[in-house]
């Protein structure tokens, strides 16, 4: 689509005032709402995701358009260039939404062993099952460092280290293992994901208390984790032992 | 079993305590290591694993990775042997005396060790 309008124009204003300031208004509203104790935790998180999106939009529309000066005032193409961008924004960004979780989980699956056959793909088939969710596929990943975390992105998947299982009993392994099975049933990776992405992108999400929402997400976990071994004793000295692991 | 110190000012104790435990054996898991140890030291099993993957890390032991009931584990065992050990440590305490006093530590070896005994 060549616009004849404006084809002579070279690098035109990056950001026209016109977009930016009603965007920023926007943007803003939607930070603040998103502090309302009313709602529910997903209805913040799609206001902040809002909010990122009106927070970036005047700069990629500026990128986009550069040097096309006739576009906001008489510019006969404006509607549909207008739409095109749109679209093309909405489709990249939903492209890396899904490329993202993706990449991260090529990654660890690569520098992971999956154990059809071990006890811990057992018992989260049978839990999984009783609780009405998809199986998980276990993975033990190569590394010395005590991490356990869990995806539920495209298939659930959960990620115990060999470092992990060398330092736990057979007891705590287990309630490590149903602590990310608590976070597959929460959908706690979908939160985590969403809070990183919101604090990469937005310089105003420091002012925001999502960590004390993901501090719940554990708990959630952790409750989950207890109420299928009926204590809390084994989820709690692993925590200890990881911990213990950390500080040295 | 006594504790080996000899190695104590090139490593930290509890480091020279844990190689001095799978020197004589051939491949050990981390708990084996940490089962041999807490009998003569107090000791918390993720102290035994950190040391284990810090000798790792500093290329004095190896590890490799066994398949079990309970999906893996690691099995670490010495890069070198104790003599092995001590010669490659030796060898790079002198190098890096020569490195870095040049003549001056030449001149003292010479003194200390004349006709190269």
């Amino acid at each position: 689509m060549v616009c004849s309008e404006c084809s002579q124009q070279v690098l035109g204003n990056l950001i026209n005032l016109k977009i930016l300031v009603p965007s920023l208004a926007v943007s803003l509203a939607f930070f603040a709402l998103s502090f309302r104790k009313s709602f529910s935790f997903k209805k913040k998180l799609s206001l902040l995701y809002g909010h990122i999106f009106f927070l970036i939009f005047p700069f990629l529309f500026g990128l986009f358009f550069s040097g096309c000066q006739a576009l906001y005032s008489h510019c006969s193409l404006a509607g549909p260039l207008f739409a095109l961008f749109l679209l093309t924004a909405l489709g990249t960004a939903t492209v890396l939404a899904l490329l993202t979780p993706m990449l991260f989980l090529i990654k660890y699956r690569k520098q992971s062993k999956e154990l059809v056959g071990s006890c811990w793909n057992k018992l989260a088939r049978r839990i999984s099952k009783e609780h009405g969710m998809k199986t998980p596929k276990v993975f033990h990943l190569k590394t010395p460092k005590p991490v356990a975390f869990s995806t539920s992105f495209f298939r659930p998947s959960i990620f115990m280290s060999v470092g992990l299982t060398d330092i736990l009993g057979k007891k705590e392994t287990e309630a490590v293992l149903l602590h990310e099975l608590g976070h597959i049933r929460n959908n706690s990776s979908f939160t985590k994901f969403s809070s990183y992405l919101i604090s990469a992108v937005s310089p105003l999400s420091r002012l925001h208390s999502l960590s004390s929402e993901l501090n719940m997400d554990e708990v959630q976990a952790d409750k989950f984790a207890s109420r299928e071994q009926k204590t809390c004793r084994h989820i709690n000295s692993a925590k200890r032992k990881i911990s213990e692991f950390y500080r040295q | 079993m006594k504790m080996d110190n000899s190695l104590g000012k090139i490593l930290s104790p509890l480091e020279s305590d844990v190689l001095s435990v799978i020197w004589p054996s051939k491949k050990m898991k981390v708990r084996e290591v940490y089962s041999v140890l807490k009998p003569k030291r107090k000791v918390a099993l993720s102290s035994v694993a950190v040391i284990l993957d810090r000798l790792y890390e500093k290329s004095i032991v190896d590890r490799e990775i066994q398949t079990c009931r309970g999906g893996l584990r690691y099995l670490y065992f010495p890069k070198k042997d104790r003599k092995e050990f001590e010669k490659s440590v030796v060898e790079s305490t002198v190098n890096a005396l020569i490195e870095r006093f040049g003549k001056t530590a030449i001149n003292y070896f010479n003194e200390r060790f004349p006709g190269g005994k």
